[in-house]
C-alpha cells in the first residue's frame, strides 16, 4: 500500500546519511563547573579587549578630534566610513598595533588605520592616517602595519586606497623607519609593484603629505586633492625658508590649485572631504576589474551549535588540552567536517568544510606535532592546493615532538616536508591561533596571509 | 441581448464596463490611442482597435474612427462611458444611424439638457423648482439689470455657453451689477465665442446634491437615492457619498420626486443624474442633468447593491428595469475617493508621471477600487490624471468614512504626487464629519486641510532613519545576490564590523537633523542625535519589499508599529497609519558647491523639471557681466530669471523663446573670460 512512498524516499534518506556521516560537534553538558568558569574567566577577558578595542578607536583623545573636524576635516574612521557601502562590514587589520609599545607614548592603532571593506561592491584595502595621533606621523609600527595591508591586498588582488593625511615619518625615531628594506620606502617600492600588477593603487590626500609621504599620492594610479585642506610637497615651508630663503605658504608650495592646474601631480579637485570620498568611489567603480572568484560556494549554513559556547571550550590555562572537534563544529557550515585520515596521526585534524559558503581545508592541532601528523599534514596541503582549496590553520600547538624515539623517526625531516608545504601553498592561508603557539612546530602552521588572532580565547604565541 | 459592445472610452470607466459586460457573457472591445497601448483596459478586453495618435481629439473624440472600429470589429453595441463623446448628442444619432445599439439616453434628451438655459426653462415649464434667476434672450443692459434687482442679491451672472468655472460673476451689490456684466460678457466672448448670459440668484455655501435615475423604454423610470458630491477642488469632485447625509427625510422624498419629473419630462431613457444646488436651509434647486454614467456611480450601486452598467445594457436591450423603486433599499452609507495624479499643494496641479511603485489596499468585503492603471505605467497629460476610484460600504457613515480612512492610508504610490495625504485629511476633518457639506469647503478651511507639517515626533525620526539603515542593506544584499560573490560576509551587516558609529545627515523642513547610528544587533540600533531628548533604540525587520518602498515592523520602547518608508527622488517618506512624514537626502556642502561651479564651467542648466523658455535676454557672441540677467524660465506658473554668473561670452543658446525646456538640460553656453 505505500510502497509509492518508498519507491520516493530512499533518495532522500540516501543524501541524509551522506549529511549525518560528516556531523560533529555537541551541545555542552551545562552542570560542567569547569567549563562554566572557563566561560566566565574568558568573558571577562573579552570585556577587557572590548574596553580596550573601544579606546582605541577614540583615536588621538577628544582634544585632537575637536581640533581636526574644526579645520573642516573628517576624522579617519568617518572617512571610511562615508567610503564604504552603506550597511557594509569593514574587516578591520591590527587594531591593537601599537598598544602599550612605545612606552608613556601612546600610539592608538599605531596611527593609521587599515582594513577591508566594499566599495561599490568591491572590496578594497583601506589605509587611512590618524592624523589626531601625533599629526598622523610614521612611527617604525605605523610603517609595518602599513605594509602589512600593502602585502595582504597585493596578495588578495584588492584595489589600495589611500585616505592620506599625515605628516609624514615621525622623525625621533627615524632610525627605525627610514634605512631599513622594510621601511618607509618600501611603500612605495609596493605601490610600484602592484601597479605593475594591476593591483589599483588610489590616493585621496585630505591633509598633508610631506617629503617622503608625497610619493603615496604620486606614486598611485589616480590621486585626488582636497581644496585647501590637501598640500604635497617634498619638502614643508620652514625648511624651504632655510634651503633657499624662499617665503611661501603650505598652500602655495603644494595645495589642490598648484596640484591640478600646475604641476599635474593630481588628478582630481575635490572641494571637501566628502567630495573626495565620492571621488574615490566613482574611481573604483570604473576599475573595470571583476573580482576572481574560482571558487564553487555554496549557500552558508549557521553552524548548528551556538558560538557563545565557544568561550567554555577553551581554558584560560594554555596548558590545558582543547576539545578542538567542539571547537570546529562551532566554526563551520552546518557542523559538517568531512574529515581526512582521522585514524592516522591523530595529534593533528585535518578536513574539509565550507565557511561562510567557501570551500575550505582546516588543519587543526589536536596535541604535539608527530612524524605521522607531519606526513598527514603535509598531504592534506598538497591536495588543497592541487584542488585550489584555500587552508585554514586552526593552532593551538606546543611544537613538534622531541625526544630520541621521535628523532628516530626523521621528526625533524617529516616537520621540514610540512614546512616546505606550506610554504609553497600557492592558496590563500588564514592562521587562528585558539590557544599556543610554541616552538618551531609555528614554523609548520603558520605561512598566513591573514592573521587573525581569535578573541575567544586566550593567545600565547613564543616563538 | 447584443454579443459584443465597443467602449468608447478608456482608463477606470473602460475597465469598469469590460468588468460588467464579461459577467453577461458580453464581448468586448476595447479602443485605444497611442499611448494607451499598454493600458490596462486593452489588455482586459477581448478584442481592441486602434484610433489614433494620443491627443483625444485625434482619437477618443474621432466618431468616424470610432464607428469604424465598431464595424470592423462587428461590435453591434457602443457603450460611451463617461467625458469624451458620452454626452455628444451627434455621436449618439451616428451611432443609431449606423445600425448599431447606443448605451445611452436618446439624442433628443441629451441636446434638451445640453444647454444650460433651455434645460432650465424646460424644468421649470415641468414644475421642477429651478433657481429664481433670468434665462431668456433679451440681453440688453439695462433690461438684465432690472432683472437683477428683480431677482435679488447676492447674484450671479453665468454665461449661457459657460462651463469648467468660466465665465461666471458674482455680484452682490446692485452697484456692482454692470461692472460684473461687462467683465463676464467678455470673457465669454473670448472664451466661447458667445456672449450672452444668463442670472441667477447666487447660493452661499451651496451643497451639491443629485439624484441617480433610471428609465426604461417602456415608460419607466425610477430613482436609486441620491449623492452628495460638495467636497470639490477646482470645481471637480473629489469625494462622493450616498446617501446624502444629514438630509431631512422630506427632503429626500423630494429630491427623487423632482428628478423623476425632469427625466420624465424629455422622454430620458437609461441612466441619467439630476444635479440640484442645495441652500443651507435644505432648499434645491434643479441645475443640470447628466445623460450618461456618472464616475462616481460606484457609491450608488454600494448602497443598492446593484450594478448599473447591467441595467444600461438590459435597459438598451429593450429590457424593462431589472428592479421596481419599491425594491430598492437605502442600505448602509458609501463614499468614494477619486486619487488624482496631482499635486494639491500647488493647487491641485497635476503631475503627470510614473507609477514606479503601487501598492493597493489589500482586498476585502466591501472595498472596491476602480482603476485603469498598474504599476509601471505612466499616467500621461494627455488624458484625466485620475490614478483610481477606492469606494467603501459601510454600515453609518462615521463606518464608511473610517473605513476609507484606512485604506487610503494602506495605498502605497511613488514616482508622482498624487492627493491620497491630502483626501485622509479631508475625509477626517471634524466640520466634514459632522456634515458641514458645501462646494466651497476646501476653500474655507484651506488652512486646516493644508496644515504645514514642519515638526516630526521622535518616534517617526527614528523610525525614518530604521528605515533607512535597513533599506540600505536590503539594496546592499540585492546588490550582491546578482554579483560574482554572492554570499560574501562583507554585505550583511555585523555590528562587530563596523569600523565607527555611523553618522547620517538628513533634511526635515529645511533643517538638517545629524544623527549617530550604532548598530547593536543586525536590526537593531541606538540613534543619538540633537534632535532627540535622549537616545533611541529602534529594532524590527522588514515585511515586505518592493522596489524602492519598505513595509516594516518597529519596535521603540516596547511599542511595535507597522509603517512603510518609500524612497523617492531624494526622499525619505515615512508613512504610518496617522501620519505621514518626508524627510529630504541632505545636500551636501560640496554639491551645491559643484552646482556653482557646473555654472562656473559655462553652463546653465534648467531645473530638474520641465519648464518653459519665456525670455531670451542675450543673444550668440554677446558679451555678458556678472549679474546681467542672461533668460527667464517659467514652470508650475512661477517664473525665474537666470542671472550671468560672472563674465563671458554667449557661446550658444540651445532654445527659442516659448520653447519647453526638459528638465536638466543645457540651456546656454557661455566662454569665460580670463582674466589675463
Amino acid at each position: 500500500k505505500h510502497s509509492n512512498i518508498f519507491i520516493s524516499l530512499p533518495r532522500y534518506f540516501h543524501s541524509e546519511d551522506e549529511q549525518s556521516v560528516s556531523q560533529i560537534g555537541s551541545v555542552l553538558d551545562r552542570t560542567d563547573t569547569t567549563l562554566k568558569q572557563n566561560g566566565e574567566s574568558i568573558r571577562e577577558m573579552v570585556t577587557r579587549l572590548d574596553t580596550t578595542l573601544h579606546r582605541i578607536r577614540q583615536g588621538g583623545g577628544e582634544e585632537a578630534k575637536k581640533k581636526h573636524v574644526a579645520r573642516g576635516k573628517l576624522l579617519a574612521r568617518d572617512r571610511i566610513s562615508l567610503l564604504l557601502d552603506p550597511g557594509s562590514n569593514f574587516l578591520e587589520l591590527s587594531p591593537l598595533a601599537g598598544y602599550k609599545l612605545y612606552g608613556s607614548e601612546e600610539v592608538p592603532a599605531g596611527g593609521i588605520i587599515t582594513g577591508i571593506g566594499p566599495i561599490n561592491g568591491r572590496e578594497c584595502m583601506i589605509v587611512a592616517n590618524d592624523a589626531t595621533v601625533k599629526g598622523g606621523t610614521y612611527y617604525p609600527i605605523t610603517v609595518k602595519k602599513h605594509l602589512r595591508a600593502q602585502e595582504i591586498g597585493a596578495q588578495n588582488q584588492l584595489p589600495c586606497i589611500y585616505l592620506v593625511d599625515s605628516g609624514g615619518a615621525n622623525l625621533p625615531r627615524q632610525e627605525d623607519v627610514f634605512p631599513d628594506r622594510d621601511h618607509f620606502g618600501r611603500i612605495f617600492y609596493n605601490q610600484a609593484i602592484m601597479s605593475s600588477m594591476s593591483v589599483p593603487q588610489i590616493a585621496a590626500v585630505m591633509g598633508s603629505c610631506t617629503a617622503g609621504g608625497a610619493y603615496v599620492p604620486a606614486m598611485a594610479d589616480e590621486s585626488i586633492i582636497v581644496k585647501d585642506k590637501g598640500t604635497i610637497f617634498l619638502a614643508g615651508p620652514p625648511l624651504v625658508r632655510a634651503a633657499t630663503g624662499e617665503v611661501v605658504t603650505a598652500q602655495e608650495l603644494g595645495g589642490a590649485d598648484l596640484h591640478c592646474r600646475e604641476s599635474g601631480v593630481t588628478d582630481y579637485f575635490a572641494v571637501d572631504d566628502r567630495h573626495a570620498i565620492s571621488l574615490v568611489r566613482r574611481i573604483v567603480s570604473r576599475l573595470n576589474k571583476k573580482k576572481p572568484v574560482d571558487l564553487e560556494i555554496k549557500t552558508p549554513e549557521e553552524p548548528l551549535f551556538s558560538q557563545q559556547e565557544m568561550h567554555q571550550l577553551a581554558s584560560p590555562n594554555v596548558q590545558k588540552p582543547f576539545l578542538m572537534y567542539e571547537i570546529l563544529s562551532r566554526i563551520v557550515d552546518g557542523s559538517r567536517f568531512d574529515e581526512f585520515k582521522s585514524l592516522y596521526g591523530q595529534t593533528l585534524i585535518t578536513g574539509f568544510a565550507h565557511i561562510h559558503g567557501y570551500p575550505v581545508g582546516i588543519l587543526a592541532n589536536n596535541g604535539v606535532l608527530l612524524s605521522e601528523s607531519a606526513l598527514k599534514g603535509t598531504h592534506f596541503i598538497e591536495l588543497c592546493c592541487q584542488r585550489g582549496i584555500p587552508l585554514l590553520f586552526v593552532q593551538n600547538i606546543s611544537g613538534f615532538a622531541v625526544g630520541r624515539v621521535a628523532e628516530a623517526g626523521g621528526i625533524a625531516k617529516n616537520g621540514a616536508k610540512m614546512v616546505h608545504a606550506v610554504a609553497n601553498a600557492k592558496v590563500p592561508k588564514i592562521t587562528l591561533i585558539v590557544g599556543g603557539s610554541f616552538g618551531a612546530g609555528n614554523y609548520g602552521m603558520f605561512d598566513c596571509i591573514l592573521v587573525m588572532s581569535a578573541v575567544f580565547t586566550p593567545v600565547r604565541i613564543n616563538l | 441581448m447584443f454579443e459584443k459592445v465597443l467602449i468608447a472610452n478608456r482608463g477606470e470607466i473602460a475597465c469598469r464596463i469590460i468588468k460588467t459586460a464579461r459577467k453577461m457573457g458580453i464581448q468586448s472591445v476595447a479602443v485605444f490611442s497611442d499611448a494607451d497601448r499598454y493600458s490596462r483596459h486593452v489588455q482586459l478586453a477581448d478584442q481592441a482597435f486602434y484610433i489614433g495618435p494620443s491627443p483625444a481629439i485625434e482619437s477618443y473624440l474621432r466618431m468616424d474612427k470610432l464607428i469604424k472600429a465598431a464595424e470592423m470589429t462587428g461590435a453591434t453595441a457602443i457603450h460611451p462611458g463617461y467625458g469624451f463623446l458620452s454626452e455628444s448628442a451627434k455621436f449618439a444619432e451616428m451611432v443609431i444611424a449606423n445600425k448599431i445599439i447606443w448605451i445611452g439616453p436618446p439624442s433628443s434628451a441629451i441636446e434638451a439638457m445640453g444647454l444650460k438655459s433651455i434645460s432650465k426653462r424646460i424644468m421649470s415649464e415641468a414644475g421642477v423648482n429651478v433657481i429664481p434667476g433670468y434665462h431668456g434672450d433679451e440681453q440688453n443692459v439695462e433690461f438684465l439689470h432690472e432683472m437683477a434687482n428683480k431677482i435679488g442679491y447676492p447674484l450671479m451672472i453665468k454665461a449661457v455657453a459657460g462651463g469648467g468655472g468660466k465665465g461666471m460673476r458674482i455680484v452682490r451689490k446692485t452697484e456692482e451689477f454692470l461692472h460684473g456684466l461687462k467683465s463676464c460678457q467678455s470673457e465669454s466672448e473670448k472664451s466661447f465665442g458667445d456672449g450672452r448670459v444668463i442670472l441667477e440668484k447666487y447660493i452661499e455655501k451651496p451643497r451639491h446634491v443629485e439624484v441617480q435615475i433610471f428609465a426604461d423604454t417602456h415608460g419607466n423610470c425610477i430613482h436609486l437615492f441620491e449623492r452628495d458630491c460638495s467636497i470639490q477642488r477646482r470645481h471637480q469632485k473629489i469625494i462622493e457619498e450616498a446617501p446624502a447625509p444629514f438630509l431631512h427625510h422630506d427632503v429626500r422624498q423630494e429630491l427623487g420626486q423632482q428628478a423623476i419629473l425632469a427625466a420624465k419630462r424629455v422622454k430620458y431613457e437609461g441612466a441619467g443624474t439630476v444635479e440640484f444646488i442645495m441652500d443651507t436651509e435644505q432648499k434645491f434647486f434643479f441645475m443640470e442633468m447628466n445623460t450618461r454614467l456618472q464616475v462616481e456611480h460606484p457609491v450608488t450601486e454600494m448602497i443598492t447593491g446593484t450594478d448599473l452598467v447591467e441595467w444600461q445594457f438590459r435597459v438598451a436591450n429593450g429590457e424593462k428595469l431589472p428592479a421596481k423603486s419599491s425594491e430598492l433599499i437605502c442600505n448602509g452609507h458609501s463614499v468614494e475617493a477619486r486619487i488624482y495624479a496631482e499635486n494639491p499643494t500647488m493647487n491641485f496641479q497635476p503631475s503627470p508621471g510614473p507609477l514606479l511603485h503601487l501598492k493597493l489596499p489589500t482586498k476585502r468585503k466591501n472595498l472596491r477600487i476602480e482603476t485603469g492603471v498598474r504599476q509601471g505605467d505612466i499616467v500621461t497629460a494627455y488624458y484625466d490624471p485620475m490614478i483610481a476610484k477606492l469606494v467603501v460600504w459601510g454600515e453609518s457613515r462615521e463606518i464608511a468614512m473610517r473605513k476609507l480612512f484606512l485604506a487610503l492610508r494602506e495605498y502605497r504610490i511613488s514616482g508622482l504626487h498624487t492627493n491620497i495625504d491630502f483626501l485622509s485629511n479631508v475625509i477626517r476633518h471634524k466640520p466634514f464629519l459632522d456634515g458641514e457639506l458645501h462646494t466651497g469647503y476646501i476653500e474655507q478651511y484651506h488652512d486646516q486641510l493644508f496644515a504645514k507639517n514642519d515638526t516630526i515626533d521622535e518616534t517617526s525620526l527614528a523610525q525614518s532613519i530604521f528605515g533607512l539603515v535597513l533599506a540600505e542593506s536590503e539594496f546592499l544584499k540585492e546588490k550582491r545576490a546578482i554579483s560574482q560573490d554572492p554570499s560574501s560576509p562583507f554585505s550583511s551587516l555585523d555590528p562587530k564590523f563596523q569600523v565607527c558609529d555611523r553618522k547620517i545627515d538628513l533634511e526635515f523642513d529645511s533643517k538638517t537633523i545629524s544623527c549617530t547610528i550604532h548598530y547593536i544587533d543586525k536590526n537593531k540600533i541606538e540613534i543619538t542625535s540633537p534632535s532627540l531628548s535622549q537616545p533611541v533604540i529602534c529594532e524590527g525587520s522588514i515585511l515586505q519589499n518592493s522596489q524602492n518602498s519598505f513595509d516594516l515592523h518597529t519596535l521603540i520602547n516596547n511599542e511595535l508599529e507597522k509603517i512603510s518608508v518609500i524612497f523617492d527622488k531624494g526622499e525619505l517618506k515615512l508613512h504610518k497609519i496617522n501620519s505621514t512624514h518626508i524627510l529630504k537626502q541632505k545636500e551636501h556642502d560640496y554639491l551645491s558647491q559643484l552646482k556653482q561651479s557646473s555654472i562656473a564651467k559655462g553652463k546653465i542648466v534648467s531645473p530638474p523639471y520641465s519648464s518653459t523658455l519665456t525670455k531670451v535676454y542675450v543673444s550668440q557672441g554677446q558679451t555678458v557681466n556678472e549679474g546681467d540677467a542672461l533668460l527667464t524660465l517659467t514652470a508650475m506658473k512661477q517664473e525665474q530669471t537666470i542671472f550671468s554668473p560672472q563674465n563671458g561670452i554667449v557661446n550658444k543658446v540651445y532654445f527659442e523663446e516659448n520653447a519647453s525646456v526638459p528638465s536638466n538640460s543645457t540651456v546656454l553656453t557661455f566662454r569665460i573670460e580670463e582674466d589675463s
